[in-house]
């Protein structure tokens, strides 16, 4: 306030020497940065190991007055190298604009490239403090540049497009639905994570089922039946349907809301978990092809049937996992939580001694809590 | 200098006082009063300054007139007869201080001069064309009183003093300015305004040494704080209303003859995102707009700034279809986004400058060509993206929401200092200026008070008129950052909440 | 200095070093920090309206007292250049990769010094506005819900005495600050209620940075948690807003952390100017803050790299253990043998709320 006039020129003319004396050294504005909205990494013949395939939009197809919507929407670009750092900067010698990963979608990893390990593919995007870590971190099942080949006339990029599909699933639990965050929280507590499966044909991907990674190397593929399991397990259910069978009448319920609590118990040495499902939901369809005869369902049943086709299937992927070793779940983490004693003596064989012999206690509870807009008895009468 | 006995050589004084200036009128004439010998009188007043008629009737025709049909012979002196019997006009004084005639006449008065007497008579016949109370143009309202303040000063004082029936408000008239003499008015009301803050306005005007007060605008520069800051620490407005409120909180005003902007003081940050039209609506609608005015401020100030941040920057931050979209808009053009918003924000202020010069009609002939035609002629050039285009124009209408014109032209230049420290650092760069700004606004007071105010130092009490309005029953206080005598505005009997219900009620 | 240097990096530090213990040792830096804050606080109540450089040159003798003054001085600028090369690293990382450190740090001292220079009050005044800025991230808390896993927390008292301890040494730096009250102290409207703010200020400073662990450990996990080098930005990256128009808000965050790294350089800058000019008995320290900053510019290059910076960061905590529970003592039992000397009212009070320029 009392600052005299010589002393406040000064502060200014300073002010000035710093700011013009070298710059904008970051500015760069976006249309001169190629957003990279997915990364496919594959196996490469030569020596150099791996194949990196980037997908960049070709942005005049993105302006609102692009008159030819049939133009290609995007720009592959393949490398190869040995790091991805590495081949990430060779693209400099295809494009003069910078890559950009801040707007990544997803990252694809080829099936025979996971089964070696996913630690040096993903450290790149885990240490880039850009990268959105909401991103999807795929398996593919054959060649994983071939998933951004594909041609689907209605959306705009295939990364784009897996993302969306998976973020937006609601009545399907066929997926693995994880993100880049979910899988590296896991991975970094034990190594093992399931991640997404993603398959293509020349029209269409399709992400269903799941890949079991243990000690981040890819070990099994989990089918699109295990999947549900999994979203129970992950307590990640947000909605999908389960189709059961009682009395040769198919019923479909669709889980409105479901959580699942696991609890280690340790007994005389022997650990074992309690887990708990709890789901609600509606009725949406009884589907029945027999010769027909007055139906009146009982509710009861369909939830005893329910409980048990749930738990039947929680208890085949926890075998399954078992026989692998593997502990995607974290229930290692539980056991650290809960009996930390325990886990001190037992950390080092964890996986191969303690966990295949650990044993489960599944409940599942099905509340059935509509039936739709129609009254719970079907109306068919057979005449007959 | 004491003016002569002779009527002559006092004439002569005056006219060599005003340098024989052709708008110097002197009358002179012989008064006849019957039993005295007939006597030479003089009136000198600058023509334009007084009315006519009012010379006519009240001091010509009765000295000329009247005064020669007086029947009794007369006890006293001429001049005093002449005064107390004679002249009919409301207000003169007597003087023998020649520098006080002067100044008089230049003030408008006439000064009667009679042969005998080193006494003039100033008498104030005052009458000179002004503009007639108009509503305001800078500060308009949709409810609420429009009448406005006019470049005469007696006008404005009556404009306050119809609304301020209170013996306390008081006027101290001044005069400032060697070669203008203008009149200058320090307002308020003696037993609310803190007497701390009337002497340091009183010693501050005292101060002012200049030749001439054009407009409020002189004074206000040289009392303020701090002269050197983009932000101004005294509000000036030209609604009565405005001036009357700020007089009930313990604030001063400052009235300038020939101005129709009155001055307020203390004035913090707060005190100028409010509308006098805040007051009159109902309480809910005022704190709605004034949410809005406040958020709408703050976005005109950094969205061109946020602009190059998240374009040159940070696109990350941009959700990706978006940022596909904006790149793909921004593909091709020649400038970088931070040359890009540099050119639209200074055709904006061009566009406003040329706005205010030019003749009203084709002001907003220019609005549209500048606006609809140079704008889309820019984006289908591909000199500017349709996005900057938007940016702009929120930024434009954002901007005309602050309710104050010269709180606008601080936040206007600041938001150029904005984009220059973004240019460089990006979020960094808008953030460090952000507070760079703030700081400066931490070290601004007004008269002692915190610009800042009532948000720091924190007055829970004065937060009730701040981004919100309470309602009329809860302000029961006068806001505390004036230091007001009186903090009670309201008895504690007044209506309370409900009571006016419950009545109905009753009946 | 609500948001200090160091809380960005606090989770880490104490799931690296503690896992869920962290809380434990956490709140124990916060218990030592209060103890530091008595002393102080005390000591400042002894010597109404006097600074640390009049009182410490009347307890311990003009030549002791004139080099434990400078000793003092170095040590605040240590203290900013600390902050201020922290600072610099991580927005550059984050955000100016390609932005020299000099630039960062020259620009953002050059921007302290303006305010430091217009004395206590104004600073006051900004850093009671940028307080209110520091509850924007507070609001966001809610929507941590969604991938918040309480369990993350347990065991508890699992680690032994030593690792908290250790582990609280860490955390100690980013509860730093109180030692500006033994300068500032003096400018207190009223020295005997002194105690209530600067243990308020201290906790809520605990307080703020107590919500960033929980929300780390409990939405990153504690082993992710201990790999990242910055877990609150990632943890703001990954926060699940509702109809956000913006894709991420972490760069918000910085933006708050920036106006929170701002306010104790400011505070750290005016009080080294201030206590110098104490030392060397002049009217102001003003004419110190552009000297400062060149000084402190220079300190907060000498680390070569993010290790270096540690180290740094780690002397420097042990500088402030030696200062507050040896000297700070020490001066304390010296004055109950020597009587208080009136200073006559020399200096004027400024009407300042403590609370307010501590934090």
């Amino acid at each position: 306030m009392t600052m005299s006039c010589n002393q406040r020129c000064l502060s200014l003319v300073l002010v000035m020497i710093s700011l013009f004396a070298a710059g904008c050294w970051d500015a760069k504005d976006v249309d001169q940065r190629s957003f990279v909205m997915g990364v496919a990494f594959d196996l490469s013949d030569t020596d150099e190991k791996i194949m990196m395939t980037i997908e960049i939009p070709i942005l005049t197809s993105f302006a609102s007055q692009s008159q030819s919507p049939q133009d290609a929407k995007s720009l592959l670009a393949s490398t190869t190298g040995t790091s991805v750092a590495q081949m990430a900067a060779r693209f400099e010698t295809r494009t003069w604009r910078e890559l950009f990963f801040g707007h990544t979608q997803c990252i694809i990893v080829s099936e025979d490239l996971a089964r070696e390990s996913i630690l040096p593919i993903i450290d790149f995007f885990d240490r880039n403090p850009r990268i959105d870590r909401r991103l999807t971190l795929f398996i593919s099942q054959g060649k994983a540049d071939e998933v951004f080949h594909t041609q689907d006339p209605v959306e705009s990029l295939v990364s784009i497009q897996l993302n969306q599909m998976l973020n937006t699933l609601t009545n399907t639990t066929r997926v693995v639905k994880r993100n880049f965050q979910d899988n590296l929280r896991d991975l970094e507590s034990n190594g093992d994570t399931i991640l997404p499966r993603v398959r293509s044909t020349e029209t269409e991907v399709v992400i269903a089922g799941g890949a079991l990674v243990k000690d981040y190397k890819f070990i099994a593929w989990l089918g699109e039946n295990e999947a549900r399991a999994v979203a129970f397990l992950y307590n990640s259910i947000s909605g999908g349907v389960i189709t059961v069978n009682v009395e040769d009448i198919l019923y479909t319920f669709a889980v409105r809301s479901a959580s699942t609590d696991i609890k280690p118990v340790l007994k005389d040495g022997q650990l074992s978990y309690k887990i708990k499902v709890r789901a609600e939901g509606d009725i949406v369809e009884t589907f029945y092809r027999g010769p027909g005869g007055a139906v009146k369902f009982d509710i009861p049943k369909i939830q005893d049937r329910l409980n048990q086709v749930i738990t039947d299937e929680i208890l085949h992927l926890l075998t399954k996992l078992q026989e692998f070793k593997a502990d995607p779940i974290g229930f290692d983490r539980l056991v650290y939580r809960h009996y930390p004693k325990f886990w001190k003596e037992h950390q080092e064989n964890w996986k191969d001694q303690v966990w295949p012999k650990a044993s489960f206690d599944v409940a599942a509870n099905f509340n059935v809590r509509r039936t739709g807009i129609l009254e719970e008895v079907t109306i068919y009468q057979s005449q007959g | 200098m004491k003016l002569a006995k002779r009527i002559h050589h006092n004439i002569q004084f005056f006219q060599q006082q005003f340098n024989n200036s052709t708008d110097l009128v002197v009358r002179q004439f012989t008064i006849n009063i019957p039993g005295i010998r007939e006597i030479a009188g003089a009136l000198i007043f600058f023509d334009g300054l007084i009315s006519n008629q009012l010379i006519t009737d009240s001091i010509l025709d009765p000295i000329l007139h009247e005064a020669s049909q007086f029947q009794q012979p007369i006890d006293a002196d001429i001049l005093t007869f002449l005064k107390e019997s004679v002249l009919t006009n409301a207000e003169h004084s007597e003087t023998n201080d020649a520098d006080k005639v002067t100044l008089a006449v230049m003030m408008g008065e006439v000064a009667l001069l009679i042969d005998g007497y080193n006494t003039a008579l100033t008498i104030a016949v005052q009458g000179w064309a002004h503009r007639s109370i108009q509503s305001s143009q800078s500060e308009g309202v949709i409810r609420g009183p429009r009448d406005s303040f006019v470049e005469a000063i007696n006008p404005n004082l009556m404009l306050i003093r119809r609304r301020l029936r209170d013996p306390s408000l008081v006027f101290e008239r001044i005069q400032i300015g060697n070669r203008g003499q203008n009149d200058v008015v320090i307002a308020y009301i003696k037993d609310i305004a803190n007497e701390d803050l009337v002497l340091e306005v009183r010693k501050r005007l005292k101060k002012v040494d200049l030749d001439v007060i054009l407009d409020s605008g002189y004074i206000e520069q040289l009392i303020e704080d701090d002269w050197w800051s983009p932000f101004n620490t005294i509000q000036d407005t030209e609604r009565p209303d405005e001036v009357v409120a700020g007089l009930t909180e313990g604030r001063v005003a400052i009235l300038v003859d020939n101005s129709p902007f009155a001055l307020l003081a203390p004035t913090t940050f707060n005190t100028q995102m409010m509308s006098p039209e805040d007051y009159y609506v109902r309480w809910p609608a005022a704190n709605f707009v004034r949410l809005i005015r406040f958020i709408a401020s703050f976005v005109s100030f950094v969205t061109p700034s946020l602009y190059i941040a998240l374009i040159s920057f940070h696109p990350e931050m941009i959700p990706t279809q978006l940022a596909l979209s904006v790149a793909a808009s921004r593909e091709g053009l020649p400038f970088p986004s931070f040359i890009e918003a540099l050119i639209m924000e200074l055709s904006l202020e061009l566009l406003r400058e040329a706005g205010i010069r030019l003749p009203g009609p084709i002001g907003q002939t220019i609005g549209i060509v500048g606006g609809l035609i140079v704008g889309e002629a820019a984006v289908n050039a591909g000199i500017v993206s349709p996005i900057m285009v938007i940016v702009v124009a929120m930024t434009a209408i954002a901007g005309f929401i602050v309710p104050t014109y010269t709180l606008s032209f601080g936040l206007r230049m600041s938001r150029f200092f904005l984009m220059i420290a973004t240019s460089f650092f990006g979020l960094y760069g808008l953030t460090l200026g952000l507070l760079i700004i703030l700081g400066h606004l931490a070290t601004l007071t007004s008269f002692g008070v915190s610009y800042l105010s009532p948000w720091a130092p924190l007055n829970l009490k004065d937060l009730r008129d701040s981004v919100i309005r309470f309602p009329w029953h809860s302000l029961k206080q006068r806001p505390r950052y004036t230091l007001a005598d009186d903090p009670t505005r309201q008895s504690q009997d007044t209506p309370k909440r409900g009571q006016n219900k419950q009545k109905r009620g009753k009946q | 200095m609500i948001l200090g240097i160091g809380t960005i990096g606090l989770p880490s530090v104490l799931a690296r070093t503690a896992g869920p213990d962290g809380i434990v040792a956490f709140w124990m830096a916060v218990a030592i920090t209060l103890a530091g804050t008595i002393l102080v606080i005390l000591l400042v109540q002894r010597f109404p309206n006097q600074g640390l450089a009049d009182y410490s040159n009347y307890l311990l003798g003009s030549i002791l007292g004139f080099v434990f003054n400078l000793v003092f001085g170095l040590f605040m600028l240590t203290v900013v250049s600390g902050v201020t090369r922290g600072y610099a690293e991580i927005t550059k990382f984050f955000l100016l990769p390609r932005t020299p450190l000099e630039a960062i740090i020259i620009s953002m001292l050059f921007s302290a010094s303006l305010l430091a220079r217009n004395g206590l009050e104004p600073i006051a005044r900004a850093c009671q506005i940028l307080f209110y800025v520091f509850f924007v991230p507070v609001l966001v808390t809610p929507t941590f819900i969604a991938i918040f896993d309480i369990g993350e927390f347990l065991p508890l008292f699992q680690a032994d005495l030593a690792t908290i301890f250790k582990s609280a040494f860490h955390s100690l730096y980013s509860l730093l600050g109180i030692e500006v009250m033994l300068v500032i102290g003096s400018h207190a409207e009223n020295p005997k209620r002194l105690m209530r703010p600067a243990v308020t200020a201290i906790g809520i400073v605990a307080g703020f940075t107590f919500v960033f662990i929980v929300l780390a450990f409990g939405s990153l996990s504690v082993p992710q948690t201990a790999k990242l080098t910055d877990p609150i930005f990632e943890m703001i990256k990954y926060v699940p807003l509702p109809f956000s128009i913006l894709e991420r808000i972490d760069i918000f965050f910085n933006a708050v952390w920036t106006a929170s790294t701002y306010s104790t350089i400011v505070i750290g800058l005016y009080t080294a100017s201030h206590h110098l000019a104490e030392t060397f008995k002049l009217n102001s320290g003003k004419g110190f803050v552009f000297p400062l900053v060149v000084a402190v510019y220079f300190m907060s290059l000498l680390p070569k790299n993010e290790m270096e910076v540690s180290i740094y960061n780690n002397w420097l905590v042990v500088a402030w253990l030696v200062l507050i529970f040896v000297f700070v003592p020490l001066l304390l039992v010296i004055s109950l043998f020597r009587k208080p000397q009136d200073p006559g009212g020399q200096r004027r009070s400024s009407k300042q709320k403590q609370k307010k320029a501590n934090s």
